[in-house]
């Protein structure tokens, strides 16, 4: 709990430094000493970061450092967030600089919603995510994502797509 | 104690005589105290001028100072490379913990990273607007 509160502190004080998101700045280049290489890591370090086995070796120390914090805080991680976290680093890890900075960017800009207007994209989100891949299209191009919220629709009045997903 | 009396004698014969001077003299007693103090100022101000040009120049004198000088000019740079090593290094560890934060936040999130990188996606589920 006291983590997500910094978690979120943190996110809130780099709100305001949205430029230096995008790529690590030259001092802090400069100032990270070299990291380990991928043999000389621990065993726990090299289960956790198994993802990024075949990209440590050309990594940036700074990132590498990156990732062995991250590292450092996976045992407190939950479940569900150990196995997204796992999921994801990966292609995490092949985005481009400035692909991760729009991403940063755009996560930023969700964190200073509303806590109902966050609550609502999420639950959107998983609504999407449950209808079928063919069905996805149909509904972000004819319809407000407000349907995805909408009630168990009556089975002669509701879309075809609204049905769908009601029934996730 | 001998000799404080021995100076107290001397001090007055020569207060004495003072009374004795004519103002021309005194004058020319009042000049040469000018040009003597004048030139006993002129080594002071030589060695400040040395000092001003030493860095430029080379050493006016001996090998001690020189040395002392080459140290206390190493040290500084040391001083000045050190400092400028810690201030990256506390950026380093300032930016590390902030992006590390934000990623490990973002990776865990409902929201995977390819949708959040979708901008078109992301206003169109923000839109709080309901079906006409």
């Amino acid at each position: 709990m006291a983590q997500r509160q910094f978690i979120r502190g943190v996110i809130l004080a780099l709100a305001c430094q949205l430029p230096a998101l995008a790529a690590p700045p030259t001092a802090a280049i400069i100032g990270t000493a070299p990291q380990p290489a991928w043999q000389a890591l621990t065993a726990s370090q090299r289960e956790i970061l198994a993802p990024l086995a075949a990209e440590w070796g050309a990594m940036e120390h700074v990132r590498r450092k990156q990732w062995l914090a991250s590292a450092a805080r996976y045992p407190s991680m939950s479940e569900t967030e150990k196995q997204r976290f796992q999921a994801r680093m990966n292609d995490w890890a092949r985005m481009t600089p400035e692909q991760r900075a729009k991403v940063r960017e755009n996560y930023l800009e969700i964190n200073r919603l509303p806590t109902d207007e966050k609550e609502a994209i999420r639950k959107k989100w998983s609504a999407y995510k449950q209808l079928p891949e063919e069905k996805r299209q149909g509904v972000r191009e004819n319809h407000k994502s407000a349907i995805l919220l909408a009630p168990p629709p009556e089975p002669e009045t509701g879309t075809e797509e609204a049905t769908a997903a009601s029934d996730q | 104690m001998n000799e404080e009396r021995q100076a107290y004698r001397i001090r007055q014969a020569l207060n004495h005589g003072l009374q004795d001077i004519s103002p021309a003299a005194s004058r020319r007693l009042e000049a040469a105290r000018h040009l003597a103090v004048s030139r006993q100022k002129q080594p002071v101000r030589q060695m400040v001028a040395e000092l001003a040009a030493y860095p430029a120049g080379t050493p006016a004198s001996g090998g001690k100072r020189d040395t002392s000088v080459i140290v206390r000019s190493l040290l500084a740079i040391v001083a000045l490379l050190s400092g400028m090593w810690l201030a990256f290094h506390w950026h380093s560890e300032r930016y590390v913990a902030e992006i590390e934060a934000i990623d490990s936040a973002l990776l865990t999130d409902d929201l995977p990273p390819e949708v959040l990188l979708d901008r078109d996606f992301l206003e169109w589920l923000k839109d709080n607007s309901s079906e006409e």
